[in-house]
């Protein structure tokens, strides 16, 4: 097992440049060495086709069934033909029923995180009346539009305030503005030195809102992102990450 | 529906059972690339889909062990190599055409040699011994067998360690090598 171990570390790259220039020269001059190299060699190779072929197959799957040809289905009488159409909605509709009683969707998830923790926004401690605090107030008197131009105005004077970005993102949602939101969480997320972010959970949330194509598997990697990065909001994304 | 490089990049290192997802998404997102072979390359469409999905899989190898260094977009990245793999297999036809030498294609690790080094081993090397290693292969036992194929896949032993209930990456490393040692000895044997 020694030779296999050496030969090993040699394509695992852990040998130094010296080790390296003494494997390579007796591979050129001890024949039974070179053997075994070969067959090393040639069994990794043989291990790659076949996991090549394994992944072929699961690749190919959908393809195949495209490839399927079209077999038309044999004609019914009329009776017949109805029963099977009401069947057929019955459980469309029963699945439909269990579906959105279990599986909400990813839009009435973010709408509900939002009506529960973002109806009101927290008062900062201080409680002095400076434009982030007349802000909090506007929003929580569901002034919208006058706390983002607040908001607004702090980031425009301060563009490191993570409160007010966080803040106007929220407000944002409120309005159900996702786009603007997600500009908000997206430059929340990418500031450093934060004690916590929670730029890149929210930015889930308002992706979740926003629910266009594609938005769901975006949201799904960021709450990926926040649960093993042990980001803000991960208690909150674990569960959802499970339902979308 | 596209997805972006990022969220593919993202979902192939994020660990081995969300990188399974990605590996599809990856393939199917460039899969035209099999018909634009058999145009171009003048290639069948078997050949041209035995090239992309061997492209797919090594840019899913260089991906994951931070080989893809992003100064291109992934399809173009994509592209090349399958590009690459068409011409093998084009130089393979013509020369099993011609019947000058019975070639076999040079395994990627190959490359890892010098050439010299590579003058000694290429010539140890012929389709008898590889068909022997494949036949072997179903002999070596089902767990043995898939922890080899794992690591081919590029996981780490402790990933594997991981995946299949090992106590360490330690204890994956010894397995591996057994098994591999147990493969010589059938073949050689």
């Amino acid at each position: 097992m020694e030779t296999i171990e050496y030969i090993d570390s040699y394509f695992q790259q852990t040998m130094n440049e010296d080790e390296r220039r003494v494997f390579e020269k007796k591979c050129e001059e001890d024949n039974a060495f070179a053997q075994e190299v070969a067959i090393y060699i040639m069994t990794r190779e043989s291990l790659r086709e076949e996991l090549l072929q394994q992944k072929q197959a699961a690749w190919r799957i959908k393809n195949i069934i495209d490839e399927l040809p079209f077999i038309p289905t044999l004609k019914k009488s009329l009776a017949n033909r109805w029963i099977t159409y009401v069947a057929a909605a019955c459980l469309v509709l029963a699945a439909s029923v269990y579906f959105f009683e279990t599986n909400p969707s990813p839009k009435k998830l973010a709408e509900n995180y939002i009506k529960t923790n973002y109806s009101n926004l927290s008062l900062t401690m201080d409680a002095s009346r400076d434009s982030l605090q007349l802000g909090i107030d506007a929003y929580n008197n569901k002034e919208y539009d006058k706390a983002l131009r607040l908001f607004n105005g702090i980031e425009k004077n301060d563009t490191q305030n993570s409160d007010a970005k966080k803040y106007a993102g929220i407000t944002y949602m409120q309005k159900e503005e996702y786009d603007s939101a997600l500009l908000q969480f997206d430059a929340l997320s990418k500031m450093k030195g934060l004690f916590s972010n929670s730029g890149d959970f929210l930015k889930a949330v308002a992706l979740m809102g926003r629910n266009k194509p594609g938005d769901r598997d975006k949201a799904k990697m960021l709450l990926q992102k926040v649960l093993s990065q042990k980001e803000e909001g991960s208690d909150k994304a674990e569960e959802w990450e499970k339902k979308l | 529906m596209l997805h972006q490089d990022s969220d593919i990049l993202f979902g192939l290192k994020a660990g081995y059972k969300q990188r399974t997802a990605y590996e599809k998404i990856l393939y199917n997102q460039y899969a035209y690339f099999i018909d634009e072979g058999c145009r171009k390359q003048s290639i069948n469409y078997d050949e041209s889909f035995s090239a992309y999905s061997d492209a797919v899989l090594s840019a899913i190898h260089n991906i994951i062990n931070n080989h893809f260094d992003g100064r291109s977009s992934i399809k173009t990245y994509l592209y090349q190599i399958f590009s690459n793999k068409c011409i093998d297999l084009v130089r393979k036809n013509t020369t099993n055409k011609h019947q000058v030498h019975k070639t076999m294609p040079v395994p990627e690790m190959m490359n890892q040699l010098p050439d010299s080094t590579r003058t000694s081993i290429e010539r140890l090397m012929h389709n008898e011994l590889k068909a022997k290693i494949r036949t072997q292969l179903g002999t070596i036992g089902k767990k043995c067998k898939e922890l080899l194929l794992m690591f081919e896949d590029g996981l780490t032993d402790k990933e594997i360690a991981q995946e299949l209930s090992y106590n360490n990456a330690a204890v994956v490393k010894t397995t591996r090598l057994r098994c591999l040692e147990k493969l010589r000895e059938k073949v050689t044997e």
